[in-house]
């Protein structure tokens, strides 16, 4: 009888890929993709090497350099030597191990969870990892993505497996529909604005409801994207026709007789009705605006009209923390975000440099001119979305309006390379972190949508972007 | 390797403590895990009250923070710089679930407390130069100053791993053949091709 018990899709994914159940063990963990960058691998290279081990199936693995490879026109000579170290070290890494590279000028290098999907290679059902919290953007896919650190990076490689405890599930509802200017980063901010930062610790969560049906992959990327600033390891949609209809004809996708092998596979991975979740919660967007975070976390948002917390609003715990964000963003309880004066404006990252994410903000830019004093950096997520970018003339229109169009990579998201947003100045971006010193030493950062941002860039200020729709 | 550790504490009075405040960004371009303490909390502990007696007990092995210590990124260089810098314990209501994991696999040890103790902890050696807490991992017990001990929970297989030392990787190898025989059968739910890229 307990075979029959509903499933949710997390649960079906989860126990498809459990090798091993051990007492006082957590579970060993199949991994069908992993993803590396630069950044987090090396010293995973370097176990491998300690313990004298093979990479365990290096055709399951792909790579690519984005955290630190410059944005300049020349993009190697434009870092420092420890970046190019770092880069030369994924290179020979990758060579000597055999795992499949997209190096800087391959025509495919980007962003790790822009490519992975790009490519083809994101599909329902797979487990997904990388040394990288934002992982969890495959899960657009129905699949479970996660971020792992270099210890676990190098077991993927030496075994193609994890130790990993099984972890709870959450359902995420949406419900009501989407207004005016809402796109999927307010979606997304609105949970963890809700929920808090911490509010799925130790969950996956599967997002739900007809909004998020209605939503096209990259939207799809977006939302799944920001699933660890809620606390969650990973977050998931369930696979349908958007999916597949994305994945069809892409270079890692199955062709012929195993495409419809693989939708059948697919089709079955939906959480079947009834299923139980350890927790659930909804989301009603109805009658929202657009939002901005005003503090040090993600979880600290108001939407355009509304005004930030007074601090009599708060409860001690928040509190605290309040005076804290209020203190570093140099703003005042109980005052508006619109309006407030921005410096620069961020328009990438993995949570927002996709194609329809540039056509949206250029949609807002076309014909129009930056504000005087505002440094504004469009960022591709990858040469490929840059390249179609070029094709459409977005780039004029970035360029035409004064803006920076450059080259691909993680960027001023979190200022590892020379893209940084300086001291005391604020940005409007389009990136997923704003903690204290995430764009640079100082940096105030303000999250929000492509089409926020770029509305930003056009008035020097935070706006409603709905005057402009 | 880790037994019991005996030290004064560092109070933060931070929630939240995110792993970009822990190492920043612009400091993971090395390629080892060695040689990073310097870098432990650089943009904030000049410049965030919070984080002041950093600087002060510098020797200190064990930290005191609110809760969600360690969100965000999931660079496990935020574990080797606290190791680096002589971390051995971190006492906190609350963990991310990526640091929790990278803590243990470098020797840092995870404590979670009630937010009423962790809080008592924080407001006590504040005010005072030798708050002295022994932290027990066998016994999982944390003792304060003040003699009141507290049991804290930790799985059973991290704790090992932090007792010996040991490495997971070796564990999981001795598993090669089930891992091998598990991949035949799973083979024909992958769909994916890298070779044609």
């Amino acid at each position: 009888m307990t075979n029959k018990k509903p499933k949710n899709i997390i649960e079906k994914i989860w126990n498809a890929h459990v090798v091993h159940v051990q007492d006082g063990h957590p579970d060993i963990f199949a991994i069908d993709l992993q993803l590396i960058h630069e950044v987090t691998s090396p010293q995973a290279f370097d176990e491998l090497r300690k313990h004298g081990q093979k990479f365990y199936a290096p055709n399951r693995c792909i790579a690519t350099i984005d955290h630190n490879v410059s944005t300049e026109v020349d993009r190697i000579k434009g870092g420092t030597i420890a970046s190019r170290f770092q880069m030369k070290k994924l290179r020979n890494n990758c060579n000597e191990f055999g795992v499949k590279l997209f190096d800087v000028g391959s025509g495919k290098q980007g962003i790790i969870h822009v490519i992975g999907p790009e490519l083809g290679l994101t599909q329902p059902g797979m487990t997904i990892v990388c040394g990288d919290s934002h992982t969890s953007t495959h899960g657009a896919f129905g699949a479970i993505a996660f971020g792992i650190g270099s210890t676990e990076v190098s077991h993927v490689m030496a075994t193609g497996c994890l130790l990993q405890k099984k972890p709870k599930t959450m359902r995420v509802h949406f419900v009501g529909s989407r207004g005016k200017g809402i796109t999927a980063k307010d979606l997304i901010l609105k949970l963890i604005q809700v929920i808090g930062i911490a509010g799925a610790t130790g969950f996956i969560l599967e997002y739900t409801g007809k909004v998020i049906r209605n939503l096209n992959m990259e939207e799809r990327m977006t939302i799944c994207n920001m699933s660890i600033e809620c606390g969650a390891r990973a977050g998931l949609i369930a696979p349908d026709e958007t999916t597949f209809e994305y994945i069809r004809s892409r270079p890692g996708a199955p062709e012929g007789k195993y495409w419809s092998k693989a939708v059948k596979h697919w089709r079955s991975l939906v959480s079947d009705e009834g299923a139980d979740f350890d927790q659930e919660v909804e989301i009603d967007i109805s009658n929202m605006t657009p939002l901005v975070t005003w503090g040090i976390n993600p979880a600290l948002s108001v939407e355009i009209d509304e005004n930030i917390p007074k601090l009599t609003k708060l409860v001690a715990n928040e509190l605290d923390l309040a005076k804290i964000a209020f203190k570093y963003t140099k703003l005042k309880p109980g005052q508006l975000m619109d309006g407030v004066p921005i410096d620069y404006v961020f328009i990438g990252s993995c949570t927002n440099a996709r194609i329809t994410d540039l056509r949206a903000a250029a949609k807002i830019m076309k014909g129009k001119t930056v504000a005087n004093g505002v440094k504004v950096y469009v960022v591709p997520g990858s040469e490929t979305v840059r390249d179609q970018s070029i094709k459409e003339g977005l780039d004029k229109v970035f360029i035409e309006a004064g803006a920076d169009f450059r080259q691909p990579g993680c960027s001023m998201c979190l200022a590892m390379n020379d893209d940084k947003v300086p001291k005391g100045k604020r940005c409007a971006s389009t990136s997923n972190r704003n903690f204290i010193g995430r764009q640079g030493p100082g940096s105030i950062t303000h999250l929000m949508s492509p089409i926020m941002a770029a509305a930003a860039a056009i008035e020097g200020k935070i706006v409603d972007v709905r005057n402009y729709l | 390797m880790f037994k019991t550790i005996t030290s004064q504490i560092v109070p933060i009075p931070r929630r939240d403590i995110d792993t970009d405040m822990i190492i920043p960004a612009e400091f993971l371009t090395c390629t080892v895990k060695t040689g990073l303490g310097k870098y432990l909390f650089a943009h904030v502990r000049e410049s965030e009250k919070d984080f002041e007696l950093m600087n002060r007990f510098n020797n200190s092995q064990i930290i005191v923070a609110r809760q969600n210590f360690g969100c965000g990124s999931s660079r496990e260089h935020a574990a080797w710089t606290l190791y680096d810098w002589g971390i051995r314990v971190i006492i906190a209501p609350s963990f991310s679930d990526i640091f929790k994991s990278n803590a243990t696999k470098n020797g840092v040890l995870p404590v979670i407390l009630p937010e009423k103790v962790v809080e008592s902890i924080l407001n006590d050696a504040i005010y005072s130069d030798s708050y002295i807490v022994n932290v027990d991992l066998p016994d999982q017990r944390v003792q304060l100053p003040t003699g009141n001990t507290h049991r804290f929970e930790i799985d059973s297989y991290p704790k090992t791993l932090l007792l010996k030392g040991a490495d997971d990787l070796d564990y999981l190898l001795s598993y090669a053949k089930e891992i091998r025989l598990f991949n035949e059968k799973h083979a024909g739910d992958i769909f994916f091709n890298v070779v044609n890229l």
